[in-house]
């Protein structure tokens, strides 16, 4: 498949797709918001020239669903997800999430810092009250909670709302250093929102596959203090890594065999390419194909009934590839490692855990920065008690 | 109907039959006339007073009436019968668990599973030897969430991961779609289990004694009015080393009818049927309330409040199949709750419960009352408790 690169291009292959999922209750959405390295694949190379075109029209399509999906449509989700049997999953990350939070900053804990943890996209707090309930579960961990500030940030003034009432129930509240920081925003707000190493701990749950590009945990890398934590939780999949692993998905959405003929030959897919391509995936990859194919099915159905659309195309790249990316922003990722030089990973048997014991759908990583050694002065450039006592 | 006072023990069960004097009422006749007119001061509303057998039997004077070994089966199936009419409505009409999902209830039915789910699994690590194969009842199962929150917490520390291999959830709930569900949701997690597609109080009656490790139940036991003997039930089926461990919500709401009438009056009833209320519990209304504890009522206005959130989202999601929700059910406080525990048999003093698991670094419990096995989730409310129990040596 040849590439292609011109703006002009790129702008005709998301109207190809528009016009020929525009029928389908779930759409197939803007190639922009695939993850950046699965592009070629789609027949998109990225150049310095239209990469932060890409990041912005990507941002732009993913505002649009955003701001177009309503409470029914929330809904449908909701249902799907459990029709889908993957609810478990949110909670399993957030839980997941929340503990390692707890142990890190059990590890951390001096008696006197102030932790300061920030949420990225905190939706109506599902993950602080995670973070909170882990601390609330031994008395140990209890006594954190004066030296914690929260600070959530989330585009959704509703939710926002619904997060603050959620966070003042909780029995953990009134401990707190100072009363949690509310931001309505999206992620733009957070690049100029908090100074370079303002930030202690870093969490972010199911918000990170919206972004087709890792820059922004360069941002996060800066923004952290020296010893900075990150802990993420995701969802994960290949499916949107080729073409032709969403031949099945429009199948189950509803895709005529004219809608499927038609993406087939737009992006060169044969008979058998499919395949092919499963081969080199993984068992726990392939099981992902099948979970996101069963949701978007369920969503799809719900969405007819109360005739609301979606897109299907998010950002998804697999658990390997996220750790990567963090990686080449910097942080530091290796478990062993980290236990051995980082205060906060001291208990932390594994900062890479996937909630799913048969695939990779759900995973959380703790990762941070190092922290340089302490400044020591050499023994030989050390002044001599007995001189110290002459001067 | 009078309602002075006449001592009803926590089971239900009283001192003997009803003779004529000016106590709450204990023939059927009476209790059924009650009922209905109960019923009727709702009737065609989306959200209904429903059936008065549903309270707690300790709350029944306060409504008028009481148990006697005389009525006390004909209540018993009449609360029953309401019980599976609402399960009935609720499983014909998706609409009714989605309206009853506030933000509140969603928030603390989280935090209830976790804390549970920890508990569970540090029980679990105390008894284990490498070897040892664990028996849990979830009651009732729902879609597995209880039960997978547990297999998930076996599943994130590896010095527990091994024991999930051992251990079998037995699914107790009478919705075969549910349970397939909750199968489901458990095998993801590589978690082995068994269906048990009956009534609870069926299967208890089929089981041996001391057939279960652990019981652990959410958001189930304010549906017994005579919670005692169930207890006693659940008693029966554990091993002599086993544990309970109740999630609960705990409120005062239907514990007296000026609480309910509060709630009316906040959902803005019309006059016509607030009067058609004051006018049948007009003694009761003008007896003493019982004293409630500041966490008791604030966890009063924590219900009121969801019921008017779940009012809110009533008139948000309009339905061409209008869903009925009922306020009345066997709520309790936390306090009630560990006299009723304790009157089962069962021991729900910190030290027993640690002396049994002297292994397991059990979560920090903070009831009501100091050394209790109890976990209170909302600042300051009774509202959402976890409670842990062992038999009584």
């Amino acid at each position: 498949m040849k590439l292609i690169s011109e703006i002009n291009d790129l702008k005709r292959l998301d109207d190809f797709l528009t016009a020929l999922s525009g029928s389908l209750a779930i759409e197939i959405g803007s190639w922009s918001r695939i993850a950046h390295q699965y592009l070629a694949n789609w027949g998109v190379q990225v150049t310095e020239k239209n990469r932060d075109w890409i990041k912005k029209c990507a941002a732009r399509a993913f505002f649009k669903e955003w701001s177009a999906s309503s409470d029914k449509a929330n809904r449908a989700i909701e249902m799907a997800i459990g029709e889908a049997k993957l609810d478990i999953g949110n909670e399993g990350l957030n839980t997941q999430l929340g503990e390692m939070v707890a142990r890190i900053l059990k590890s951390m804990h001096d008696g006197k810092r102030i932790f300061t943890i920030y949420d990225l996209g905190s939706g109506d707090g599902d993950t602080i009250l995670a973070v909170l309930d882990a601390l609330d579960l031994y008395e140990d961990t209890q006594r954190i909670a004066p030296y914690c500030n929260l600070r959530l940030l989330e585009p959704g003034s509703q939710r926002l709302k619904v997060a603050e009432e959620r966070i003042s129930e909780h029995s953990l509240y009134h401990s707190l250093a100072d009363r949690p920081v509310y931001l309505c925003g999206s992620y733009d707000y957070f690049e100029s929102d908090v100074g370079k190493g303002a930030v202690d701990i870093f969490i972010s749950n199911a918000v990170l596959h919206h972004f087709p590009f890792p820059d922004h945990f360069h941002v996060i890398r800066e923004k952290l203090a020296e010893d900075g934590v990150m802990v993420t939780g995701d969802w994960h999949n290949t499916i949107f890594s080729h073409p032709a692993f969403v031949v099945p998905l429009l199948e189950a959405v509803g895709g005529s065999p004219e809608v499927i003929n038609e993406f087939r030959n737009r992006f060169g897919i044969k008979e058998g390419d499919r395949k092919q391509l499963e081969a080199r995936l993984t068992p726990r990859q392939k099981a992902c194909h099948v979970g996101f194919i069963d949701f978007q099915r369920a969503l799809s159905i719900r969405l007819r009934e109360i005739k609301e659309k979606l897109c299907m195309i998010e950002c998804l790249e697999t658990f390997e590839d996220r750790v990567n990316h963090i990686k080449d922003a910097g942080f530091e990722t290796r478990g062993d490692v980290l236990r051995k030089g980082h205060p906060g990973f001291r208990n932390v048997d594994d900062n890479k855990k996937l909630v799913f014991p048969d695939n990779d759908l759900a995973g959380v990583v703790a990762v941070g920065k190092i922290p340089p050694p302490k400044k020591t002065i050499p023994d030989a450039h050390k002044p001599k008690g007995r001189m110290l006592a002459r001067a | 109907m009078k309602a002075t006072a006449q001592t009803v023990r926590g089971d239900g069960s009283a001192s003997g039959t009803n003779g004529d004097h000016d106590g709450p009422a204990t023939s059927l006749a009476e209790i059924e006339k009650l009922n209905q007119a109960l019923i009727t001061v709702t009737q065609g509303l989306p959200v209904c007073i429903g059936s008065v057998y549903k309270v707690d039997s300790l709350s029944y004077p306060n409504w008028g009436f009481a148990v006697t070994e005389d009525n006390i089966d004909a209540i018993r199936r009449q609360a029953e019968f309401y019980y599976n009419k609402d399960y009935a409505e609720r499983r014909l009409n998706g609409n009714i668990e989605y309206l009853l999902k506030t933000d509140f209830t969603v928030t603390h039915e989280k935090r209830m599973t976790e804390f549970v789910a920890v508990t569970i699994r540090e029980m679990m690590r105390s008894r284990d030897n490498g070897k040892r194969e664990f028996h849990i009842c979830d009651v009732p199962a729902r879609d597995g969430h209880l039960s997978a929150a547990i297999a998930h917490a076996l599943r994130r520390d590896s010095d527990t991961e091994g024991m999930l291999s051992r251990t079998v959830f037995h699914l107790v709930d009478i919705s075969w779609q549910k349970l397939d569900k909750a199968q489901e949701t458990l095998r993801q997690f590589g978690a082995k289990s068994e269906k048990c597609p009956i009534s609870d109080e069926a299967l208890f009656r089929q089981l041996d004694a001391g057939n279960y490790d652990l019981i652990v139940t959410l958001g189930h036991l304010h549906h017994k009015p005579l919670l005692v003997e169930y207890l006693k039930e659940l008693n029966r089926i554990l091993t002599d080393d086993g544990a309970l461990v109740i999630a609960d919500w705990h409120s005062p709401l239907c514990s007296h009818p000026a609480n309910v009438l509060s709630l009316l009056q906040y959902l803005w009833l019309e006059p016509a049927r607030l009067d058609m209320f004051r006018g049948i519990m007009a003694e009761q209304l003008a007896a003493q309330k019982p004293y409630l504890e500041p966490d008791e009522m604030h966890s009063l206005m924590n219900h009121i409040l969801h019921w008017k959130s779940v009012m809110r989202r009533i008139s948000e999601n309009p339905s061409p199949k209008m869903a009925r929700l009922y306020i009345s059910a066997a709520y309790d406080t936390s306090r009630q709750r560990e006299r009723k525990l304790e009157d089962a048999g069962f021991s729900v003093d910190l030290a027993d419960v640690k002396r049994a698991f002297p292994k397991a670094r059990l979560p920090q419990f903070s009831g009501s009352t100091p050394n209790i096995a109890a976990k209170r989730l909302v600042a300051g409310s009774d509202s959402a408790t976890v409670m842990a129990a062992v038999k009584k040596r």
